[in-house]
C-alpha cells in the first residue's frame, strides 16, 4: 500500500515540469563522508555537457533542506577548485531525510537546477 | 440531575467574560462570526489543497505540508492553551454541510451503538498511524488528501445524520480539540444560574423558534447534546456559540475558569454523563497521553535502532508490522502495565479492594495536563523554529501563479533558534506536570478521604515517570525521516 501511494506520489511529481530543464547539461555529485552524518560534509559536483566537456566558471547556489518542512534551510555556495569541478561545505544541522538543490548559473547565464536525495542522515 | 440546583450555584456575575469585551465579545455575539472565521479557513484549505496536490512536491515548498504540519498544529495547541477550542469554531469542514443541509435535512439519528468516543478514538490512531507509516509530513500530496478526506467525511456523515455527529462521534482532530480543551483558561458556560431556574423554553439545547411557525428554527441549539445549565467544563463543546444566539435571556458567557479543573470534577455533565462513568473518554484521555509520548518519540534517533530491533524480535521486514507493533507497545501495553501498577497500588495502600480497572479510568483523566503539556512543547517547537519559512513559501507560489513580486523569496527566514525554545518546550511540560500532579492530589482527596495521600503517590511517581521520560525525548538528537527499516 505505501508503495502505491509513493507512486502516486511520484506520478503527481513526474507530471511537473522542472522549472528550467536542460538536457544537455549533466550534474554529478559526490557526498563525503558517505553516508554522511549530522554535522559538517563535502558536496562535490561536477557539470558537463553532452560532449562529456567540463563546464567551468558556473556559480553554483546549493540549498539544503530537510523533508519535514518549517527547518531552517542551509545555504552555501560551492567553489570550483578545478575545471568544471566544484566543492561546497555543508552543515548537515541535524539528522534525517534531506533534499539539496542546486542552482547553477552557467557562463552562458543559462540556469540549471537539479535536485539531490540524501535520505537517512545519522544524528551522530 | 438536579439541574436547577447545580445551576443555582454557577453565576458567573463579576467575572470575566470575553463576550463583553468591545471588539472581540462584540465580534463573537455577531450571529455570522463562526461563519466568517470558517470562510477565512475554508479559503487557506483550499490554497493547501491546490497546492499541495499542484505545487511542488518538496514538503518545505508547499503551503499543504508547511501550513498543516506546522503552523496549524502549533498554533492551535498555543490557542487551546491561552485561550479555548476557537479551531473547532472556525472549522471549515462545517461549512459544506451547511450548504448541503440547506438543500436537504437529514433524517436519521446517530446510531446509539456508536454514540460514545470508541469510534473517533480508532480514527484518531489511524491518523497517527498513517502520519508515520505515510511521511505524511514530507508529502504535499497526502496532506492535500487528508484535508480532502476530511471534508468528505464531514459532509457525508453529517449529510445522512442529524446534529453535530460528526463533531462529536467522528472527527479525531474535534477529539483532540475537546480533551486539551479541559486544560483551556476559557469555557462556555451560563452567566447567571438563577436566570435558567425559570427558563421554560430551553432555547440552548432546542433552538429559538420562529413565534409564527413553531417548525421553524431560527436559531438552532447546541448540536452537542450539551444544555447549558446542566454544561460542565469543555467537553463536546466546540464554541460554535450557537447557544449563545439561542439564548432569549443573553445569559450565556465565554468566561475564565481554572485550567484543567473539570478533571477532577465528577459531577454529572449535560450531553456526557459521569467522567468516572465513560470508558470512552477515560480510553481517549490515555491515547491524547501516551500518543503524545509516541509522536515524539518518532522524530528522535533512538526510535530507528528501536524499530530495528522490534524488526529483529519479530522477525519481519514489514514496516506497517514493525510500526503496529510500535503503536500497541505504546498505546496499549505501556498505558495498561503503568496504569494498572499504579491503581493496584493505590488499592493496596488505601484498602479499598475495589476493582483495578475503575480506579485507573478514574485517574486516567489526571494524565491529560501532562499529555498537552508534551503535545505543546513539540508543535510549538515546530511553529516557533519555523514560523517565517511561510513568507518565502508564499513568495515562491505567488510568483509561480503569476504574481509580480518584488525580488527572489527569502529562503533564508526560519524562526526562533533552537536553543531558545528549548526553555519554553521544558515550561510547558513542567506546567503540565503541575497540573497532572494537581489532578492526581485532586482526584484522590476526592475519592479516598481516609487514605488521600496513600492514593495519590503512586499516580505522583506515574506523572513524575512520564515527565522524565519526555525531557528524555526532547533532548535527544531529533532525526525527523521516514520510519523505514534498516537505513
Amino acid at each position: 500500500m505505501k508503495t502505491c501511494f509513493l507512486v502516486l506520489c511520484l506520478a503527481m511529481a513526474a507530471c511537473r515540469p522542472s522549472e528550467v530543464a536542460h538536457s544537455d547539461v549533466r550534474v554529478e555529485w559526490e557526498i563525503a563522508p558517505d553516508p554522511p552524518a549530522a554535522g559538517m560534509a563535502t558536496l562535490t559536483i561536477t557539470l558537463t555537457d553532452s560532449t562529456e566537456q567540463r563546464l567551468t566558471g558556473a556559480e553554483i547556489e546549493v540549498q539544503g533542506n530537510m523533508t519535514h518542512p518549517g527547518m531552517q534551510p542551509v545555504i552555501t555556495t560551492a567553489r570550483e577548485v578545478a575545471p568544471g569541478l566544484y566543492k561546497a561545505a555543508f552543515d548537515f544541522t541535524m539528522g534525517g531525510d534531506w533534499f539539496i538543490l542546486l542552482r547553477s548559473t552557467l557562463t552562458d547565464k543559462r540556469v540549471v537546477e537539479s535536485t539531490i536525495d540524501i535520505p537517512g542522515v545519522r544524528s551522530e | 440531575m438536579d439541574v436547577n440546583a447545580s445551576t443555582a450555584n454557577r453565576s458567573t456575575n463579576g467575572t470575566f467574560d470575553l463576550l463583553k469585551l468591545p471588539v472581540i465579545g462584540n465580534y463573537l455575539r455577531w450571529r455570522y462570526s463562526r461563519m466568517g472565521m470558517q470562510l477565512v479557513m475554508l479559503v487557506v484549505a483550499l490554497i493547501m489543497i491546490l497546492h499541495g496536490l499542484f505545487g511542488p512536491q518538496l514538503a518545505p515548498r508547499n503551503l499543504s505540508t508547511l501550513l498543516t504540519w506546522v503552523h496549524y498544529r502549533g498554533i492551535l495547541v498555543l490557542v487551546l492553551l491561552a485561550a479555548g477550542n476557537f479551531f473547532c469554531m472556525a472549522c471549515p469542514f462545517m461549512l459544506p454541510r451547511e450548504l448541503a443541509r440547506r438543500f436537504s435535512r437529514p433524517v436519521q439519528n446517530w446510531p446509539r451503538p456508536l454514540r460514545n468516543k470508541w469510534l473517533s478514538i480508532a480514527l484518531f490512531v489511524l491518523v497517527l498511524f498513517a502520519y508515520e507509516y505515510f511521511d505524511l509530513w514530507g508529502s504535499p500530496w497526502g496532506t492535500a488528501w487528508l484535508i480532502i478526506a476530511y471534508f468528505a467525511a464531514a459532509l457525508l456523515v453529517d449529510a445522512f445524520f442529524k446534529q453535530a455527529s460528526f463533531c462529536k462521534y467522528v472527527c479525531p482532530i474535534g477529539q483532540f480539540n475537546f480533551i486539551s480543551s479541559t486544560v483551556s483558561p476559557l469555557e462556555v458556560k451560563v452567566a447567571d444560574g438563577d436566570i435558567c431556574l425559570n427558563c421554560t423554553t430551553k432555547d440552548c439545547i432546542k433552538g429559538t423558534r420562529d413565534p409564527e411557525d413553531q417548525d421553524k428554527v431560527t436559531q438552532r441549539g447546541c448540536e452537542l447534546a450539551l444544555f447549558q445549565p446542566g454544561k460542565v467544563g469543555n467537553m463536546d463543546c466546540t464554541f460554535c456559540m450557537d447557544c449563545v444566539h439561542a439564548c432569549p435571556h443573553d445569559n450565556i458567557a465565554v468566561t475564565t475558569r481554572l485550567p484543567g479543573s473539570e478533571l477532577w470534577a465528577d459531577t454529572r455533565r449535560s450531553g456526557i454523563g459521569y467522567f468516572s462513568n465513560r470508558s470512552d473518554i477515560s480510553a481517549l484521555a490515555l491515547i491524547f497521553t501516551f500518543g503524545a509520548l509516541l509522536n515524539a518519540f518518532g522524530m528522535v534517533s533512538p526510535v530507528y535502532a528501536f524499530q530495528d530491533w522490534l524488526a529483529g524480535v519479530l522477525g519481519t521486514t514489514s514496516e506497517a508490522v514493525v510500526l503496529g507493533s510500535l503503536f500497541f507497545l505504546m498505546l496499549v501495553v505501556e498505558p495498561a502495565l503503568l496504569l494498572g501498577t499504579a491503581a493496584f497500588l493505590t488499592r493496596a495502600w488505601t484498602g479499598t479492594g475495589e476493582k483495578l480497572l475503575p480506579v485507573a479510568m478514574r485517574y486516567a483523566y489526571a494524565l491529560v495536563p501532562f499529555g498537552f503539556g508534551l503535545w505543546v512543547a513539540h508543535y510549538s517547537f515546530h511553529l516557533l523554529t519555523g514560523i517565517w519559512t511561510v513568507i518565502p513559501v508564499a513568495q515562491s507560489t505567488l510568483a509561480g501563479w503569476g504574481v509580480p513580486l518584488p525580488g527572489d523569496p527569502l529562503w533564508r527566514l526560519s524562526g526562533l533558534p533552537a536553543g531558545l525554545v528549548y526553555p519554553l518546550e521544558m515550561g510547558f511540560l513542567g506546567l503540565g506536570l503541575l497540573g497532572s500532579l494537581l489532578a492526581a492530589y485532586r482526584i484522590s482527596f476526592r475519592d479516598y478521604k481516609a487514605r488521600p495521600w496513600q492514593a495519590f503517590i503512586p499516580w505522583a511517581v506515574l506523572c513524575v515517570m512520564l515527565f522524565i521520560a519526555a525531557v528524555w525525548l526532547l533532548n535527544q538528537p531529533m532525526e525527523m525521516r521516514g520510519m523505514f527499516l534498516g537505513g
